[in-house]
């Protein structure tokens, strides 16, 4: 018994299983019994594969579950059958497909085994189930309806995209897309630009050595990134390491342990904090505090600041060589503790008042101080409604 | 009022002394006469000169206004002796010793606002006490300071206004007070992240008490925000089973226009309730029509699968 050479189309267990061929009339039996067995066992077909192939996988239903852990063919293997695999082999794509079963043939779930070399790029699409990838050395695109989807380490470039559900990922080596209607992303980390997002889930994210760009229903957490983009409907936004930052989130905590550029971040409500702010810093809060440690590497550079809050205390930390403008203001002064605090010997100033020749008694109106550091120089403004400020020495 | 008068007033504004009710007359006046008008630019230029010279001064910023409240308090215990003041909406002439009775004055009355208001809201207003300071927390401010009543025959005169001071709470969970407010942060903030954070924290303790389990069905259905609905849902997916967690859930399955959340509840409903005919029959009848393939899908596979 010997089995034949590849064909281009195949249909499991139809047109192009295995043949074989019967040298003696002994093996008839055996073998009619092997056919029938074949035909009841889950559906099964092979295709050889060349260095660069792209395995697509376009199923209308059930579970991915892809092995790469395979050397040199893909395998595929499913679980029901009413599912009829149809399996083209070329030397660019081996391309699985099966027919789409009635929906009164539909009973449980259907999961697919698929087994293939790790070196194999991925390009697959269940219309409705979850997805699980063990690590490719390959760009890998994986697209559901709904489902979980969990890939193991990626070499390549990955694009993930799922209705719902959670996206779990190992490290991905070129740029990543990760979407979700509702689950969660958590990825290690990112060899290119990342792009996240996900309606009513958080993201959660490594070393991303390019920009990263994300938008979350909840919280976003990225460990280290170059430039960083990061918008939330709700929770908190925490960006370890970082150079451009710009957060917004309509309620929540905003941290960075260091922006080594610029850094911009708003929230409704909850308190900011940058512990280590190498350029300028623009930061807004409803209610909460705003703490910032302002750390340059160059002098010269823009260093402007503002610092706003509705309510609640700001604290800025600046370096003693740095050549500021400093203008704080209290709108609504405590009744009877010190309001603003400084380092630096400050003025008492008359409060702006754009309607009106003559400024506002003090006892209801704004506290606001000014001073100069080094001759004055980059804008530092801080102001809050209600609550204190205190300008700190570095 | 004369010019005397308003001349004497510019004085008292560039050192931020006049009071509010005094501002609007002074304006108008000055508009009107030059010669004010002249004296007050000289002034504010004298005023300006003045300042820059004490740039390098390290004088505290809030010196002025502490040591104005110091003597203010000062005078306040002066003014217990007294039988009678003078309001400040009622005197014509203003002088600085007046201001600082007037501010003894808003301050003792406020004191005594509040404390009418806290104490005995509907009582005889008590007499003033020194102490009655103390009830206004030094790190608050203090808006919409006005004047309620007032008898210059007796001197009691009753101020209302808000108080507004941020504060930091600790307690344990456990605590009613503490759950209290943590539901109340979740029922009544207007703040979605506020909101969010409620539905983790009491997620992360008791989710099947029932009124946080209450909460939590409340969020999961009526939250606007589709983190916090995700948030609740995931808190309540262990509940599947129980009756009302189950009834929220086909609520969010048939109703909830994100996709991702109608995922997660058809996931918890089929996986928690496996041998439920009936309960794959409605699902069924639901996601039929679903726009999202895998909710039909695993609306039928339940079907198939519930013995």
């Amino acid at each position: 018994m010997r089995k034949i050479s590849n064909c281009e189309l195949r249909i499991a267990n139809f047109k192009c299983l295995p043949k074989f061929e019967f040298r003696n009339s002994k093996f008839e039996i055996p073998s009619a019994l092997l056919l029938v067995f074949l035909f009841q066992i889950p559906l099964f077909a092979k295709c050889p594969v060349s260095d660069g192939v792209t395995l697509v996988v376009r199923v209308p239903i059930g579970n991915l579950q892809v092995d790469t852990s395979g050397r040199d063919g893909v395998e595929v293997q499913v679980s029901s059958n009413v599912i009829q695999v149809q399996e083209t082999c070329g030397k660019e794509n081996i391309e699985i497909t099966s027919n789409t079963p009635d929906s009164s043939q539909i009973k449980g779930t259907i999961d697919w085994k698929i087994v293939t070399p790790k070196a194999v790029n991925l390009d697959l699409v269940t219309l409705a189930g979850n997805i699980n990838v063990g690590d490719s050395d390959g760009n890998v695109t994986l697209r559901t309806s709904g489902g979980a989807v969990t890939a193991g380490q990626i070499k390549g470039r990955a694009a993930i995209i799922t209705q719902g559900g959670f996206i779990k990922s190992g490290n991905i080596g070129g740029d990543a897309e990760l979407r979700s209607q509702g689950g969660s992303l958590e990825v290690g980390d990112i060899g290119g630009n990342a792009e996240f997002q996900t309606t009513a889930g958080a993201i959660r994210a490594g070393t991303i050595a390019g920009s990263a760009t994300a938008t979350a229903g909840r919280t976003i957490v990225i460990l280290k990134a170059g430039d960083v983009k990061a918008t939330t409907s709700a929770g908190d936004i925490s960006i370890g390491d970082a150079g451009r930052i710009n957060v917004t989130t309509a309620g929540g905590n905003i941290t960075s342990r260091r922006a080594r550029g610029p850094f911009r971040g708003h929230t409704e409500s909850g308190d900011i904090r940058v512990d280590s702010a190498a350029a300028w810093v623009e930061a807004s809060t409803g209610f909460g505090q705003i703490v910032v440690q302002l750390a340059p590497e160059n002098m010269d550079g823009d260093l402007h600041v503002d610092l706003q809050s509705g309510v609640g205390d700001l604290t800025i930390y600046l370096p003693q060589r740095m050549k500021a403008t400093i203008d704080a203001t209290v709108d609504r002064p405590a009744f009877r503790s010190q309001h603003i605090v400084s380092d630096f010997p400050m003025n008492s100033a008359v409060p702006s008042r754009p309607q009106g020749l003559v400024p506002p008694n003090r006892f209801y109106a704004p506290s606001r101080s000014r001073t100069l550091l080094n001759g004055g120089g980059n804008s530092v403004l801080l102001h809050t409604s209600l609550g204190k400020i205190e300008i700190r020495k570095q | 009022m004369n010019c005397r008068d308003y001349q004497h007033q510019i004085t008292l504004v560039l050192y931020e002394e006049l009071p509010e009710t005094a501002r609007p007359a002074l304006e108008a006046h000055l508009r009107e006469c030059a010669a004010c008008q002249g004296v007050y630019e000289a002034e504010t230029n004298v005023h300006s000169v003045l300042s820059e010279d004490t740039a390098g001064w390290e004088i505290p910023s809030d010196l002025l206004v502490e040591s104005r409240r110091s003597l203010a308090d000062a005078l306040d215990r002066v003014d217990l002796k007294r039988s009678r003041w003078r309001l400040p909406a009622l005197s014509v002439i203003l002088t600085p010793m007046r201001l600082l009775e007037s501010g003894a004055l808003v301050a003792m009355g406020l004191a005594l606002g509040v404390y009418v208001s806290n104490q005995q809201p509907q009582g005889p207003i008590p007499a003033v006490q020194d102490n009655q300071m103390s009830v206004i927390p030094r790190n608050a401010s203090i808006s919409n300071l006005r004047i309620v009543n007032a008898d210059p025959a007796t001197g009691q005169v009753e101020l209302a206004g808000e108080v507004s001071q941020s504060v930091r709470l600790h307690g344990q969970m456990e605590d009613e007070t503490v759950r209290s407010l943590l539901l109340s942060a979740l029922n009544d903030a207007s703040n979605p992240g506020s909101r969010l954070r409620a539905v983790q924290v009491l997620a992360a303790r008791k989710p099947n008490d029932e009124p946080i389990e209450e909460a939590l069905i409340k969020a999961l259905i009526d939250d606007e925000n589709a983190g916090v609905r995700m948030q609740a849902l995931e808190a309540l997916r262990e509940y599947a089973k129980e009756e009302h967690v189950r009834a929220a859930f086909m609520h969010t399955l048939t109703n909830d226009d994100n996709e991702g959340i109608r995922i997660g509840a058809i996931e918890a409903l089929t996986k928690k309730n496996s041998n439920d005919k009936e309960l794959a029959k409605t699902i069924r009848a639901v996601t039929e029509k679903d726009d999202n393939e895998y909710v039909r899908t695993k609306g039928l596979q339940f079907v198939g699968t519930a013995k």
